[in-house]
């Protein structure tokens, strides 16, 4: 048995340790809202956060996050659309949407350690794939978050 | 089971956003928060929907229905569609929900292609008249409806917010008219509203999935949810064509949660209670594949192949205009310049992935799939059964790019449920087998020879093009490949310039790695050469290169060309860009929207740096602005990948590329500034999905040679030594 807390509910997990944590959400938790892309833990689309640090969820087993707090997707607006929610609807960001779980969880934690980000730090912060472009959008929608 | 699409909305939820705070819907609406992706469609009120047209449902409570024959991949059609409806409709936007229509022969809306799919930019362009005038249509019976309620003359009445209006301030809701609206017939004549009525149609509205898709809450086929599901994941033969031998798949069928070990075309699956388990034991399996004859080739054979063909004279002549032929043999001033494109992948960010179940009722799918009736008539020849007991739940689509439009996953899903009968199975691939199993955009060739008149200008041009036929593939498009198929003459077929003797050669090539449609096709490569060339023309005759192209679109029906070039120079400071930064234009066609662009590059430090891409174009009218906007401005990103980095290597017949690591894409850091000029004719919408992607290459290319002298004549620029700035700067 493996515990964890995920969108701050506890669980308990009969799962092998070496299983991604990404697998444990999408297919034992039924979070489907953090997407499989690579597998390698290149492009983002299944970042989710640890003790509020940006992971990539392909490539870290479950073992690894024994009794730390996770937060996907599904977690940020729980109660209330994140700001970085609203503005990406604003900004009408996603095109086909799938990278934009990890674009905005990726986003929601830049903006909780640098408040007020400059195009610099989010050229860093911000590695996730995105097929479709919509990089323009995510940018602009990432600075109004942070004025919001 | 989770519906098709998200949609529908709880209307004791909303939350105000004001849009004028960023982006370009600088409209305020009230934006519903309650949708609720998770609700099977059909189910989503209590009492069911009278069916008005193939288009509309409508509920006793006045709450509509759009049926939506397109699949949602990103190009916002799902709600662009559905706006267009509810506009001339008069519909109430908050209370309309959107419905996948599926396979119904009144979808096929392509003159030319007679099948249900979504592809080649032409969702609007085939669809934007047809549903105005069924919604326009059902105006009509509404406002006749509600004449003989409210005792008054149709004319008399408006109807708006899905309510029937009169002038005298009395109303009645469209679902308490359903009774005598059944009865009416549709008009044959529609009339549909003045633009001035228009309320949405070319401002645009806060699309029906936005919430979910910023929520996790979309559903991608990856994501669909069956009772009792198994997943599965395959290993098919890296070289396409390959089959099985013999592997240790009895072996691997006793791993630790393991079901089934099922061969497959050309390969094997691995059905397992979790994906990892599934995973874990496909990299177990191994496979002795007899690769077949196709193991021997790769990259440098097909360059030669290539490069023999472009001297045979033997090819299909796909145009043959004046007397280009005697006038290039004649010699003079002539000038002659050979290009080459590599193979692409489509790399969706969402690996293909498709659940199926075969019942003796028949066969269920749920995919997000671009080829939703190409797929149900290749799935039922599969089972031996009829396309109407194969139905697909078209799922959103985590990118398509016309790789979603392949029946290939879909085929292969249904070959593994049905080695376990009345059990749904999802199957996933793996990035690696996503990567390796495409249906590339295949590697082409091109020569190119003028022969040149007075200031330069091209008296004669042939254009040889060696590459595969891609239209041959699919059943629905093989009409499209004789005697020349149509994408290896992509943009030169409806060539702008005025060129008056021109011929167009043919020389077909093999590719044993599967082809496919490729966003924008043919075009993507056919702009590369086509403008690079007439780039290199206009340096040759000493002109530059805007006032050459304006040379050669002299004449009335290409004053909207010389119109849009015009433009694009002025708002791009055409020969005023700064000290150290170059430019480079390209002009091209596609799918019946012009779009010109000027790249703006450094070389700072021997590494390339794109700073800016200015696009102007002309897709008639503009439906969605911001959706316009969105996949011109991702066109140009997926260009500017393909530009910079894009190539799948063929070694030994297999795919050397296998992830995003050895398969790279653009990144937020290195975005250029791009900006988007519309420069419009007027007239009816033409498709945007495309057109953004063709010109991006040779606009860079042109701007490198500005800036080094040299000429890239094969992509990609990493490829030729060109070393591509990280970040901005």
């Amino acid at each position: 048995m493996i515990e964890i807390s995920v969108n701050r509910m506890h669980r308990r997990l009969d799962v092998e340790p070496d299983t991604p944590l990404l697998w444990v959400l999408r297919e034992q938790l039924g979070l489907t809202g953090t997407k499989f892309g690579c597998g390698i833990g290149v492009c983002g689309a299944c970042t989710v956060h640890v003790d509020g640090e940006v992971v990539r969820s392909c490539i870290l087993p479950v073992e690894a996050v024994r009794g730390r707090s996770i937060v996907t997707i599904e977690g940020v607006g729980a109660d209330a659309l994140h700001p970085v929610q609203v503005s990406w609807i604003q900004h009408d960001a996603p095109q086909c949407g799938y990278c934009q779980s990890g674009q905005i969880m990726a986003a929601v934690a830049l903006l909780a350690r640098v408040p007020h980000p400059t195009d610099a730090d989010i050229d860093q912060a911000m590695t996730n794939l995105c097929r479709c472009g919509t990089y323009d959008r995510i940018r602009r929608g990432i600075h109004a978050a942070a004025g919001a | 089971m989770k519906s098709p699409h998200p949609g529908g909305t709880n209307r004791r939820e909303f939350l105000r956003v004001s849009l004028a705070a960023g982006g370009s819907l600088a409209l305020g609406f009230a934006l519903p928060v309650g949708a609720e992706p998770s609700r099977p469609a059909g189910e989503a009120r209590d009492e069911p929907a009278a069916q008005i047209s193939i288009w509309l449902k409508v509920r006793r409570d006045g709450r509509i229905t759009f049926v939506n024959p397109h699949a949602e991949m990103g190009q916002g059609i799902w709600s662009s569609l559905a706006m267009v409806f509810v506009d001339e409709f008069g519909g109430d936007w908050a209370t309309t929900d959107i419905e996948a229509g599926g396979v119904r022969p009144e979808f096929r809306l392509n003159p030319y292609v007679h099948e249900v799919f979504t592809a080649g930019s032409s969702s609007i362009a085939t669809g934007y008249l047809p549903v105005r005038t069924a919604a326009a249509a059902a105006r009509e019976m509404f406002l006749a409806a509600g004449a003989a309620r409210l005792g008054t003359n149709a004319a008399q009445l408006s109807l708006a917010q899905s309510r029937v209006h009169a002038s005298d301030g009395r109303s009645v809701g469209i679902g308490e008219l359903l009774d005598e609206v059944m009865r009416l017939e549709p008009p044959a004549n529609p009339t549909l509203k003045s633009d001035s009525q228009l309320q949405y149609i070319g401002k645009g509205i806060v699309s029906k999935e936005i919430l979910a898709k910023v929520t996790g809450r979309a559903t991608y086929g990856i994501d669909v949810q069956i009772p009792g599901m198994l997943i599965a994941t395959v290993k098919a033969s890296p070289v396409h064509g390959g089959r099985v031998v013999s592997s240790n798949a009895r072996e691997v069928g006793r791993l630790r949660g393991v079901r089934a070990v099922v061969p497959i075309a050309g390969g094997l699956a691995v059905v397992a209670d979790t994906f990892w388990h599934a995973k874990r034991a496909a990299d177990a399996l191994k496979i002795d594949f007899d690769p077949g004859t196709a193991a021997a080739v790769s990259d440098e054979s097909i360059y030669a192949s290539h490069q023999a063909a472009l001297q045979r004279t033997d090819g299909v002549v796909g145009l043959d205009e004046g007397d280009a032929r005697r006038r290039l043999a004649q010699g003079g001033d002539l000038y002659e310049a050979a290009y080459y494109a590599p193979r692409l992948a489509h790399a969706t960010m969402e690996p293909m992935s498709c659940t199926a179940r075969v019942t003796a009722d028949g066969v269920d799918l749920w995919l997000g799939t671009q080829g939703i009736e190409y797929v149900t008539n290749e799935v039922a020849r599969l089972v031996g059964t009829t396309p109407d007991r194969v139905r697909v739940h078209n799922l959103m689509l985590g990118g398509g790019f016309g790789r979603r439009y392949e029946a290939d996953y879909p085929s292969q899903a249904v070959t593994i449920a049905q080695a376990l009968p009345g059990t749904a199975v999802k199957l996933i691939w793996t990035r690696e087998e996503d990567m390796q199993q495409d249906f590339y955009r295949p590697a082409s060739g091109a020569l190119l020879r003028a022969t040149l008149g007075a200031e330069g200008l091209p008296k004669a041009l042939l254009v040889r093009v060696s590459a595969p036929a891609i239209a041959a593939h699919n059943p629905g498009f093989a009409q499209f490949s004789k005697p020349v198929d149509i994408t290896a003459i992509d943009g030169f077929a409806t060539l702008h310039y005025e060129i008056p003797h021109r011929r167009f050669e043919w020389l077909q090539t093999e590719s044993h790695v599967r082809i496919g449609w490729w966003r924008s096709v043919g075009n993507s490569q056919n702009a590369f050469f086509k403008e690079c060339f007439i780039d290199e023309l206009a340096t040759h005759a000493g002109a530059d290169p805007i006032d050459y192209r304006l040379r050669l679109l002299s004449g009335d029906r290409h004053r909207n060309t010389r119109r849009l070039l015009t433009e694009l120079a002025r708002v791009a400071r055409w020969g005023q860009a700064p000290a150290g930064r170059y430019q480079g234009l390209a002009l091209h066609e596609t799918f019946g929207t012009m779009v010109g662009q000027i790249a703006e590059i450094s070389l700072e430090g021997g590494e390339l740096r794109v700073h800016r891409i200015t696009a102007a174009y002309d897709c008639g009218s503009i439906v969605n602005p911001s959706a316009v906007e969105a996949q011109l401005h991702g066109g140009m990103v997926f260009g500017l990948t393909a530009t910079l980095f894009g190539e799948i290597n063929i070694e030994r017949g297999r795919v050397r590329q296998s992830n995003f690591h050895d398969y790279q894409l653009v990144r937020l850091a290195q975005m250029p500034d791009i900006e988007l000029v519309p420069v419009l004719r007027g007239g009816p919408p033409s498709g945007v999905g495309e057109p953004g992607v063709p010109p991006v290459a040779p606009a860079i290319a042109n701007a490198l040679f500005r800036a080094s002298g040299r000429r890239v004549r094969r992509l990609p620029l990493t490829r030729e030594g060109v070393a591509i700035a990280a970040a901005r700067g």
